[in-house]
């Protein structure tokens, strides 16, 4: 095995290297959730022909909640310059709970265990949160009628 | 046993080359104002991901080599270390290699290995160090054994297969469109291998290839990139972390959350482990089959092209 340091120092001083050029160059744009467009296009790529009902934006721009037409909600996540996409089924959260304007989930993703979730003010939250909890309920009564 | 077989491994060797080629991808990037797109957390993770690769080799590498080696020792014929024998070495790793790469992406098991060379959501230099850190878990180095058993020297078939390794990091790349049109026939190219990366249906699970195309053309599973359906990196469904060991073991932790689910029967929680990855046994989740049925179903003037 080649010497630790000889093969950790000079991985750390690429990574510097590589970092540094790329901020310099400006090659790097981090998503912004500001726009519903950017949303209803990362949604339409992973759930073809599903029809969106809704689209709220997150405050910060890094989560946007999107209410879909078959009743299970998705929540859409900028990660550096791209996003993720999850369904927000009731098996895929394990819960729910809100404080004034910031709505927290935690996920049953081992990549995305936590998600937040900046609202425009309370009342805002507390709408969202009881859309998420009514969809997840119906979801998990079809499933068990299924 | 010729020098150039017992010092440092040749990727090692070669890792400066690698630096100096990102570096110069990323200004011809910024230069052209096209040809690929880099991140700085995903292209550290990818460095990151590499060196742990490195890393868990060197720790662990021994025992492949040592299986390699006593393959070797019981085998007929012990082959001589020259240009011919040198060069039959290559090519049957790299049609190992092709086989291997095929189980990666065709048992869960594999794919968890694997999955992490995959799981940028970007294509450049960097993906190619992206590697993984469970390569001996996933069993894979078996594959070899044959080459061994005809009588090539370990040592040599290591050397050779640096030397692939090598190969495969120029491809990794948006820069270049296509090569020549012969080339294009006979190697394994940016263009062929941005299809390996995409998650477009028609694209799934094509293009195992390490150094010949021609391995993909002879097996079936060769599918041409094309200018209206312009390839889309990651995952079917894409990992959420920049977290180095996250992105190492997500998939292991899926395996185990799957197969020791309630209710289930024997054989389903081996299929969890063992089946090709997206084998769910309530449906909840898409094969690349069935992704590539359902587009199919929607798209149905596609039927029969290269990929469905």
């Amino acid at each position: 095995m080649p010497d630790l340091m000889t093969v950790i120092a000079p991985s750390l001083i690429a990574i510097v290297l590589m970092v540094g050029l790329i901020r310099l160059t400006g090659l790097a744009h981090p998503v912004v959730l500001d726009n519903e467009k950017l949303v209803r296009h990362a949604i339409e790529e992973h759930f073809v022909d599903e029809p969106i009902e809704r689209i709220i934006l997150g405050q910060d721009g890094r989560c946007a909640l999107v209410l879909m037409d078959t009743g299970t909600p998705a929540l859409v996540r900028a990660l550096g310059d791209r996003m993720v996409v999850r369904r927000l089924t009731s098996s895929m959260v394990k819960s729910l709970s809100g404080t004034e304007a910031i709505l927290n989930l935690k996920l049953r993703d081992f990549t995305w265990p936590r998600a937040r979730m900046v609202f425009e003010n309370a009342t805002a939250r507390a709408n969202a949160q009881s859309l998420i909890e009514a969809q997840m309920a119906n979801h998990s009564e079809a499933m068990a009628h299924a | 046993m010729p020098d150039f077989l017992q010092g440092p491994p040749i990727t090692t060797l070669a890792a400066p080359f690698f630096v100096l080629l990102i570096l110069a991808e990323i200004i011809l990037i910024k230069v052209r104002g096209k040809g690929g797109q880099y991140e700085s957390k995903d292209a550290a993770v990818s460095v990151f991901m590499g060196l742990g690769s490195t890393i868990a080799d060197g720790l662990v590498g021994f025992i492949s080599f040592a299986a390699l080696l006593l393959a070797y020792q019981i085998a007929p014929i012990k082959l001589p270390i020259n240009w011919v024998t040198g060069a039959a070495c290559f090519v049957l790793v790299d049609l190992a290699y092709y086989w291997i790469h095929r189980y990666y992406h065709r048992s869960r098991w594999g794919w968890a290995a694997h999955v992490i060379h995959h799981s940028s959501q970007h294509y450049n230099l960097t993906t190619a160090l992206r590697q993984t850190w469970s390569g001996l878990l996933s069993g894979a180095f078996i594959l070899y054994i044959p080459i061994a058993l005809m009588g090539f020297h370990p040592a040599l078939m290591g050397f050779c297969f640096g030397l692939n390794l090598i190969y495969q990091f120029w491809f990794h790349t948006e820069v270049i469109d296509k090569m020549p049109r012969w080339f294009e026939a006979i190697m394994n190219t940016p263009s062929h291998h941005r299809v390996h990366h995409a998650n477009n249906p028609r694209y799934l699970d094509a293009n195992y290839a390490g150094v010949f195309i021609i391995w993909d053309k002879m097996f079936g599973t060769f599918v041409a990139e094309r200018e209206d359906d312009k390839p889309r990196y990651g995952l079917v469904s894409d990992i959420g972390s920049f977290n180095p060991l996250r992105v190492a073991t997500h998939e292991y932790v899926g395996i185990i959350k799957d197969a020791t689910q309630k209710s289930l029967t024997l054989k389903e929680r081996i299929w969890y482990i063992f089946a090709e990855p997206g084998w769910c046994h309530d449906g909840g989740r898409k094969s690349s089959h069935q992704i590539k049925a359902d587009f199919v179903a929607r798209y149905p003037e596609h039927k029969g092209e290269p990929g469905l």
